[in-house]
């Protein structure tokens, strides 16, 4: 597999991987660790995902059916909502089975920052949003530098 | 696509506040049958709290937006015009016009580019479509009530008497000064 080249190269991004289906979970996991640029942690439920947003994740993805087994847990939309309350600058990438339009816009309604149908291209798709994410980071602080100056 | 006219009991009671303020929408589609049933369905549900234009193509809308354009609702799929980049020059010359996208094209890439570039909503041309639309610019013409109901909690009538009475109180307030 070609090795795309991250928009931090000297720094790990930490990623939050939140999904309650432990075997879609792992082989996300396996697939990123393949890159020594990224840090990654694994979450379960959106719950987990809340009380440990403290260790400040460059960006989550976040699974949109979070309560398909157990149906009391929170769903996606709820828990991106809550990150959102948190901190509303963290880039969530809804990650769904679904491959509905309705479900993608009621993310995008919901702040989040893209929206990823699960298939075996997703990890290419996810890795390329995130380097859109900080490439369009690195452009805002560029603007604020040279803002700050005018 | 057709429209039947159906005015909400809601909207009757907003109504007032939403006169106060008369907001200019267009409505740019090259599909003079759906523009001619969407602008009466509108009329007849807003009134006069809308000032309808239409257009059939992007360039000649892009023409006429300016700071008093407060909606716009636009075809994704304009004939030789990319979507995306009459909604982006929308935005370049008002940021605060709010673009209602109307298209056939279900392709999700598509839609988060529209939000991306800063659309309202991104509707399907279709059965459903016009009570979208309508619930659409409602939310708009009453953000005031919704932004009072989701940060503060109260129901939508307690958010139209505060209006009200913030309203009624800025009235009493000017007449004394003016005498």
């Amino acid at each position: 597999m070609k090795k795309i080249q991250s928009i931090r190269p000297n720094q790990s991004i930490k990623l939050f991987l939140v999904d309650d289906d432990p075997l879609f979970l792992k082989s996300l996991e396996i697939e990123f660790l393949q890159y020594s640029n990224f840090v990654v942690e694994t979450y379960a439920t959106g719950e987990l995902c809340l009380e440990n947003l403290d260790h400040n994740p460059d960006v989550i993805i976040l699974d949109y059916h979070l309560d398909s087994i157990d149906k009391k847990a929170m769903n996606g939309i709820a828990t991106l909502d809550e990150i959102k309350k948190i901190n509303l600058n963290i880039p969530v990438v809804m990650l769904s089975s679904q491959d509905k339009i309705d479900v993608a816009i009621e993310c995008m309604h919901h702040q989040a920052t893209d929206y990823v149908v699960k298939s075996e291209t997703s990890f290419i798709r996810l890795q390329k949003i995130i380097n859109s994410v900080f490439q369009f980071k690195k452009m805002e602080k560029e603007l604020n530098w040279y803002m700050d100056r005018v | 696509m057709s429209f039947q006219p159906e005015v909400d009991s809601y909207l009757l009671n907003t109504h007032t506040i939403m006169n106060s303020n008369n907001h200019r929408l267009f409505i740019i589609d090259d599909n003079q049958l759906l523009v001619a049933d969407l602008r009466i369905y509108l009329e007849s549900v807003f009134g006069e709290t809308l000032t309808i234009s239409t257009f059939n193509s992007g360039e000649s809308a892009l023409a006429k937006v300016d700071n008093e354009t407060h909606i716009v609702i636009l075809d994704y799929d304009l004939p030789g015009e990319n979507g995306n980049e009459i909604l982006k020059s929308i935005k370049a010359i008002n940021p605060k016009t709010e673009v209602i996208m109307l298209t056939t094209n279900e392709d999700i890439k598509t839609a988060i580019d529209a939000f991306r570039n800063g659309a309202a909503d991104y509707v399907i041309k279709g059965a459903k479509a016009e009570k979208k639309i309508q619930s659409l610019i409602y939310r708009i013409l009453t953000y005031p009530i919704h932004l009072l109901t989701r940060e503060f909690k109260v129901s939508k009538y307690v958010a139209i008497f505060i209006l009200t009475f913030i309203s009624m109180g800025l009235c009493v307030l000017v007449w004394k000064l003016v005498n």
